[in-house]
């Protein structure tokens, strides 16, 4: 058995005391960002991305940055089931119900059934990761520049057909994303382009100070625009062990919401987020007593946590596979595998067999350690939310701006910071989402590079990218799921799976 | 003309809410139970959850006073009651204080001293 080899390479590598040691970390300090509004996995990733300089295995670094990236998926529900308060976008959901479990004295059997959710979700998104990765990588192989292209078209088309809001605005985003990649010299010509004779911008602009700007800096000004506070007045926990009877109820949207996630999870653009509404609504359309929703229902807990949960573990499918990140997160995992000297794509997963699969059980040792790590602590994280925001908010602009800085050493860096953290800002304001932009950051250049490729070796032939078949399937997708979008019937419904938000 | 009770969640807020509810009942005015949050952090202490707010509510109905509740958010708290004073054609402001020692006084000051020394109208500070 090919799998259980990997498995068993992949748990002993994620066994070693180094590794657990920074899988710890990795999950205290994403649970403690997940917690804190203003500061999100993807800033904290971002930030932390010059530490992992210095590990001497890519493997202990890749293991601590994924565990930020889900222990906030944790920790933000945590503080929405017990304050009201969802730390991350994806926990918005589980706020409505669980707060209410909370407030009817039900709070441990909240966070012990989101808990469960989680950890049930997580291991077969596990499960799905390691079946299918070795076989899409194997497919991926045989890609060419054409069909590299197609499949960012299809996955930047994704992403707006999935994003939050206006298809228009989340156009628009990518398009900005796209254009901001386009920044700095040719690849092929080393002409300089958008530079405004700015030597400065030469290099282009720089990944980490546009995820600190956008999702750090703008998510304080709106913070600082309309605070949030919530009293301090903890529900008590007790009885943590749902009774047999929850465990009924939790069964099918655990179910559901594992695949609903898995399934999203792989798809480009806010995955997670997505994956926790569409669970929320599919279950209360299901529900027997669809009535209860909003008011306690143990389902609107269990089917979102465990669909934010799986969709976290399966967006790492095209990363390890493909080398196309799926999310901001992802693309700052690309960022570690290249600092590492990695180049990521289909040949990853052959050529680096221990980071991949010592990866993929970390993951599962992780929401080992999350379950026993968050559950005692509530507390600390309850008293960490005490610091106020003027102590809060200047402490993270100065360890962004560290941590921007020490990429590149350049002090321009730290300007773009504030550029960006205005232009988030503004965005946010008028309702667009930052995650397109950067993601048409991200695959922008990927695009370009692929485009120009392809077009090389064609000599000029812009019919290469449908006459070969795999692109040509990969593009009649991509403008199969554009038009089903902007379809009236399908926008509806995409307002209906999104109307929990307001 | 209202009873205007500025609440503090903690261990005095029980004997200043019976004082306010016998000012309320003595005048038969309705009571305003105000609870200012600062937005000063994620999440404060000084903040009242919304049951509570509306336990405080029912209490007051039960005991036969038309009452009601408000949570501004507001960085200044005792411009905040002061405001809410005048609003509501407040006749009484009730507040509770603590002890403090001098120095505690000096870094933070007092929101009940504000109050007091502001108000157009009576105050009745309780310990």
């Amino acid at each position: 058995m090919d799998l259980l080899s990997n498995l068993q390479l992949g748990l002993s590598t994620a066994l070693q005391w180094e590794n657990l040691i920074f899988c710890l970390v990795g999950v205290a300090l994403g649970t403690a960002v997940g917690v804190l509004p203003g500061i999100g996995p993807t800033a904290t990733i971002a930030m932390l991305l010059p530490i992992t300089f210095t590990f001497d295995s890519p493997t202990t670094a890749l293991i601590m940055l994924a565990g930020i990236y889900y222990g906030a998926q944790y920790g933000g529900s945590t503080t929405a089931i017990l304050i009201n308060l969802p730390g991350e976008s994806s926990s918005a959901v589980t706020a409505i119900d669980g707060h209410e479990m909370a407030r009817r004295g039900r709070a441990g059997v909240a966070l012990a059934t989101a808990a469960i959710g989680s950890f049930v979700a997580g291991t077969v998104a596990t499960l799905v990761l390691a079946v299918a990765a070795p076989p899409l990588a194997e497919v991926a192989l045989s890609f060419g520049a054409a069909e590299y292209f197609s499949l960012v078209v299809l996955g930047l088309i994704a992403s707006i057909a999935l994003a939050r809001g206006s298809v228009l605005k989340a156009l628009a985003m990518v398009g900005l994303g796209i254009l901001l990649g386009t920044v700095g010299q040719d690849t092929y010509t080393g002409q300089p382009r958008f530079t405004f004779g700015i030597p400065e911008m030469f290099g282009g602009v720089s990944f980490v100070a546009l995820a600190v700007g956008v999702f750090g800096i703008a998510e304080i000004l709106r913070n600082l625009r309309d605070p949030q506070t919530r009293d301090g007045s903890l529900s008590t926990v007790t009885n943590l062990w749902p009774a047999r009877d929850d465990f009924r109820r939790m069964r099918g949207p655990v179910a559901r919401g594992t695949g609903i996630g898995s399934i999203l999870g792989i798809l480009p653009g806010g995955g997670h987020i997505l994956a926790s509404f569409a669970s929320y609504a599919t279950e209360k359309k299901i529900s027997r007593r669809p009535e209860e929703f909003g008011h306690g229902a143990i389902e609107g807990v269990a089917g979102p946590e465990s669909a934010n949960n799986a969709a976290a573990q399966t967006s790492f499918i095209p990363l390890l596979t493909l080398g196309i990140p799926s999310n901001p997160v992802m693309a700052l995992m690309i960022g570690a595998f290249i600092i590492q000297g990695i180049t990521p794509g289909p040949n990853v997963i052959n050529e680096e067999p221990v980071l991949v699969w010592g990866l993929i059980a970390s993951m599962w040792i992780g929401n080992v350690l999350l379950v026993a790590l968050n559950l005692p602590l509530i507390g600390l994280w309850v008293r960490m939310l005490r610091t106020p925001y003027w102590v809060l908010f200047p402490t993270i602009i100065v360890l962004a701006s560290i941590g921007t800085f020490s990429v590149g050493l350049n002090a321009y860096h730290v300007l773009t910071i504030a550029i960006f953290g205005l232009l988030g800002f503004v965005l946010i304001q008028c309702g667009c989402e930052p995650a397109p932009l950067l993601l048409g950051f991200v695959l922008g250049p990927l695009l370009e590079d692929n485009l120009r490729r392809a077009m090389i070796i064609s000599q000029g032939d812009p019919t290469t990218f449908l006459t070969r078949p795999i692109s040509a399937s990969l593009l009649a997708v991509a403008a199969l799921a554009l038009l089903v979008a902007v379809l009236p019937a399908v926008r509806k419904k995409r307002e209906v799976v999104f109307v929990e938000d307001d | 003309m209202t009873v205007l009770l500025a609440h503090l969640p903690g261990t005095t807020s029980e004997t200043v809410f019976d004082a306010a509810l016998e000012q309320a009942t003595l005048r038969s005015a309705p009571l305003v139970v105000l609870n200012v949050a600062t937005g000063e952090a994620p999440v404060e202490a000084s903040t009242s959850s919304t049951d509570g707010l509306a336990q405080l509510v029912e209490r007051a109905r039960a005991a036969g006073v038309a009452a009601s509740a408000e949570q501004p958010l507001h960085g200044d708290v005792a411009g905040a009651v002061l405001h809410a004073a005048d609003e509501h054609a407040a006749s009484v402001i009730v507040v509770g204080v603590r002890r403090r020692s001098p120095v505690g006084k000096l870094i933070m000051g007092s929101v009940s001293q504000q109050v007091i020394l502001g108000a157009d109208v009576p105050v009745l500070a309780v310990k």
